[in-house]
């Protein structure tokens, strides 16, 4: 989190000249270059496995598996994130108590968390340990006890969770936003399930669920860390007998479908306006994945407690930072296998029509902006900034590791950090214009709002500056 | 978020640098006493760090609020350059800007991809030489300290209690997040007494060292000498509360802990966090560690938090497990410790702050020497800190404080 964006060539001459020696240091492009190598390996079944020994002291082993609300149904949802909690609670061979101080023993925690269209559970540890995680990994993926009584716990805590995710503003308006955007597929289904949904799932659905899901053909191995070049022979010992046998139906993803519309939840006793406007984005793997990341950090990010507004490196937020009544502005760009969202989400007073609307007038400006009018410079900052993003965010193992699953899960291949610099690189202002042209210009928005919407910007009029420049 | 104070910075000490492979450390003093730290982590980011021993501790009694104005005011007009060419010229190389403070150190980060680091450096030297106009400094009272006060977390709140019902009155007992009525004039005649260069560090991760010299001695106008030293905070414990709306409240509990000097009691310290975690996350999985090592003083714990229905319990039974706490689950303590130091050794920006930190307190300790210290460990020593830490204790609560009990009930 920090100061993104902006523009300026005013002053930089008389800063740059005081720079010397700038080229003697070691670059990017160097750095990646020599950088330990990620490596896949397919078992016979199908079960890939991707290592990289970067010989640190530590390793982060863990399961990413292709599952997740989307392949679920409004009768069984939140079974998948259901199913991700109960792993925790012990195997047919190691009791919850026994899987805790098994872990404790070499200092780990496990780690899972679901989304609509994955689970990872993972494991940091000691690089001697290695093995031992592979093992546990392998138990809890595959031989979960889901007994009755701790199914009927964790669904009383579950239940209480939901409950209290009312709270969380930003997560219903982005539950919402799904429920809105891609209404009738599985897409709009939240992670967490409904109310009625989590009390209706048997331990029966559960196991079923766990049957025709974790499949090896599903599931990526990610290793990085020291002591990971034998992972492909443990996962062969591991996970090399999981058989690809569907007991029922194969379980796959029924195509997507976005359509332009409007999702209110007006509660007046929230304090604020939490708001989103996303159009269609793009697939993980789609030739303007890049592009639009990109154009997505070039708006970037702003709240309230940065201590700059007026001379914030952004020339949206110098403009609607300071007399909208905003606190908080943040782009974004989700990617899905196949489809994505891109757009704003904002938090704001939203006492007055004028404020709510002038805060997407701005927004759309800056759109239409990216979409016609774009320079290289403004562009090369960006790409900076994303650059910086990046790799900041791949630091770790733990980081590392899910980098390279989610690459093999979304696309089957893997761009090696190298690679993704040079692809990067490749994208200008004239790459950007084009993106933004054929997936944001003139396109039907999803708007979703929670809390004080009165004030929620007119949608007609919102729709409208998609493409008139005096709206 | 441009500015924010930091609990981490003294926290761990304990990490460093991991790989050992191709780890290079290097430090340099300059002729004006500028303290220059490179590491090499191989990483694709640079992390710069500007540090000055100008913590909250060394606000003058009745000037509280000054570190949190001055972090606040990072980005603004330096004497020679507008703020906004500096922060948009930060931003157009790809620098993040940050300003972070904690009781000891008042911190300037940049982290940028390395390909930039030698023109982030040039920003970062003007960065650090604000001028403090008075019309920037009431601005910035005015867009910033509000939005600040707002958006604190009962867990800040009770973290920032904890030590004032640790160290009562005493510099380290003083928050980061004090609003009084500074004016610029009180900026300027802070800045020009401590931050300069006899008490400040400039860091590189992942820069090279002779260009970080470079710019240190010709990039960084700071003023000639040093500050004063910061009088010893004592240790006395005991408690603050505090009410506030809402349906969860907040408590942190904290012993004496270490101060940074000693790189095996830095080491002790971080298996009793450890210990203490451990015992708490039984109770409730939303318990986090209190493990901070300031120049002279430390302390140790844990914090929570839990709905009010809930709160007089957890509190109850996390208090005894803290209070028989001993030495049976030593060994896991120490692997869990040693992971934790291990890994965070790889973020670049941790690894800045970390450094900045052990050279402003006049320490530097090599990732092997932390690692091996806690391997060293002696179920003796933990028993020791372990009953130092009961000996008096220190409880902060914020939320509905009638449903946390008081120390003498726990």
């Amino acid at each position: 989190m920090a100061l993104r964006l902006a523009v300026s060539s005013a002053l930089r001459p008389a800063l740059n000249s005081q720079v010397r020696n700038a080229s003697s240091a070691v670059s990017v492009k160097d750095v990646l270059a020599n950088a330990p190598q990620a490596e896949v390996t397919t078992l016979k079944n199908g079960f890939r496995v991707v290592t990289e020994d970067n010989g640190t002291a530590t390793a982060t082993v863990g399961v990413w598996i292709e599952t997740g609300s989307r392949f679920e149904n409004e009768k069984n949802n939140g079974v998948a994130h259901f199913l991700e909690r109960l792993i925790h609670k012990g195997t047919g061979k190691r009791a919850s108590a026994a899987l805790e101080s098994e872990l404790n023993a070499i200092g780990a925690k496990l780690n899972s968390f679901t989304e609509r269209d994955q689970t990872a559970v993972f494991v940091q540890t000691g690089a001697q340990d290695v093995e031992k995680v592979v093992d546990i990994l392998a138990d809890v993926l595959r031989n979960s006890k889901l007994d009755a009584s701790t199914i009927d716990s964790e669904r009383a805590n579950l239940l209480k969770e939901l409950e209290a995710s009312d709270e969380y503003h930003q997560l219903v308006l982005f539950d919402m936003l799904h429920a809105a955007a891609f209404q009738g597929t599985p897409l709009a289904l939240s992670v967490l399930g409904t109310s009625e949904s989590i009390p209706n799932i048997t331990a029966q659905q559960l196991k079923e669920w766990q049957e025709d899901h974790y499949r090896p053909v599903r599931m990526v191995l990610s290793a990085v860390g020291g002591g990971v070049s034998n992972v492909p022979s443990l996962a062969e010992k591991y996970f090399g007998d999981l058989s690809n046998e569907y007991p029922r139906k194969v379980p796959q993803v029924d195509g997507t479908r976005f359509t332009g519309s409007e999702y209110r939840y007006r509660n007046d006793n929230v304090p604020h306006m939490y708001a989103a406007f996303a159009v269609e984005g793009v697939g993980y793997a789609h030739k303007d994945a890049l592009a639009l990341q990109i154009a997505s950090q070039f708006i970037g990010q702003w709240d309230v407690t940065h201590a700059t507004s007026r001379t914030a490196a952004s020339r949206l937020v110098q403009k609607i930072g300071h007399d909208h009544g905003l606190h908080n502005l943040q782009h974004f760009n989700i990617n899905y296998k196949d489809t994505g969202l891109f757009g704003i989400y904002f938090v704001a007073d939203a006492h007055d029509l004028n404020d709510t609307s002038g805060i997407m007038k701005s927004v759309a400006h800056e759109w239409k902006h990216l979409a016609s009018a774009t320079t290289d410079e403004e562009i090369a900052m960006a790409k900076n900034q994303f650059r910086t993003n990046l790799y900041q965010n791949l630091e770790t193992n733990t980081q590392k590791a899910g980098y390279n699953a989610k690459e093999l899960l979304y696309s089957g291949q893997l761009r090696q950090l190298s690679e993704l610099e040079a692809q990067i690189q490749k994208v200008d202002a004239g790459v950007v214009r084009e993106a933004i042209s054929r997936h944001v210009y003139d396109r039907d928005l999803a708007a979703v709002g929670v809390g004080r919407t009165e004030a929620f910007p007119n949608y007609a009029l919102t729709r409208a500056g998609m493409s008139w420049w005096r709206l | 978020m441009l500015s924010r104070p930091s609990g981490t910075v003294a926290k761990r000490f304990a990490s460093a640098a991991a790989k050992s492979a191709g780890v290079q450390e290097k430090t340099t003093v300059l002729e004006n006493g500028l303290k220059v730290a490179s590491v090499e982590l191989n990483g694709a980011t640079s992390s710069i760090v500007l540090a000055f021993r100008a913590g909250s501790r060394y606000q003058p009694a009745n000037k509280q609020g000054l570190t949190h104005l001055i972090r606040n005011s990072v980005g603004r007009d330096a004497p020679e350059f507008p703020g906004l060419a500096l922060v948009w010229n930060t931003a157009q190389n790809g620098g993040q800007l940050t300003a972070v403070s904690n009781r000891d150190v008042l911190a300037i980060e940049v982290n940028v991809v390395r390909d930039q680091s030698a023109v982030a450096l040039s920003l970062l030297g003007q960065l650090g030489n604000n001028a403090f106009k008075p019309w920037d400094v009431e601005d910035v009272k005015h867009d910033t300290l509000p939005a600040d006060a707002t958006y604190l977390t009962g867990t800040t709140i009770a973290f920032e209690q904890l030590h004032q019902a640790a160290f009562r009155n005493g510099g380290l007992g003083l928050s980061n997040y004090s609003v009084n009525n500074v004016s610029a004039k009180d900026l300027s005649a802070f800045a020009k007494a401590r931050l300069v260069a006899g008490d400040a560090v400039l860091v590189g991760v992942n820069v090279d060292h002779d260009t970080l010299v470079q710019a240190g001695s010709s990039q960084f106008p700071l003023g000639q000498g040093k500050a004063a030293q910061a009088a010893p905070s004592k240790y006395f414990g005991g408690e603050v509360r505090k009410d506030g709306r809402g349906n969860r409240s907040y408590v942190a509990i904290a012993g004496e802990g270490s101060a940074i000097t000693s790189t095996k009691d830095v080491a002790v310290q971080a298996v009793v966090a450890e210990i203490l975690l451990n015992a708490a996350q039984k109770i409730t999985s939303e318990a986090i560690s209190v493990n901070l090592n300031y120049q002279d003083a430390g302390l140790v714990g844990v914090q929570f938090s839990a709905e009010n229905s809930k709160i007089t319990e957890v509190t109850k039974s996390i208090a005894s497990a803290i209070k028989s706490a001993n030495v049976k689950d030593i060994d896991n303590a120490k692997k869990a410790a040693s992971v934790k130091v291990l890994a965070e050794a790889q973020n670049a920006s941790g690894v800045a702050l970390e450094k900045a930190t052990q050279v402003l307190a006049g320490v530097e300790t090599s990732p092997r020497e932390i690692h091996d210290a806690i391997n060293a460990v002696t179920s003796q020593e933990v028993t020791q800190a372990l009953s130092r830490v009961n000996g008096k204790l220190s409880l902060s609560a914020y939320g509905s404080t009638s449903l946390v009990p008081y120390l003498d009930e726990l």
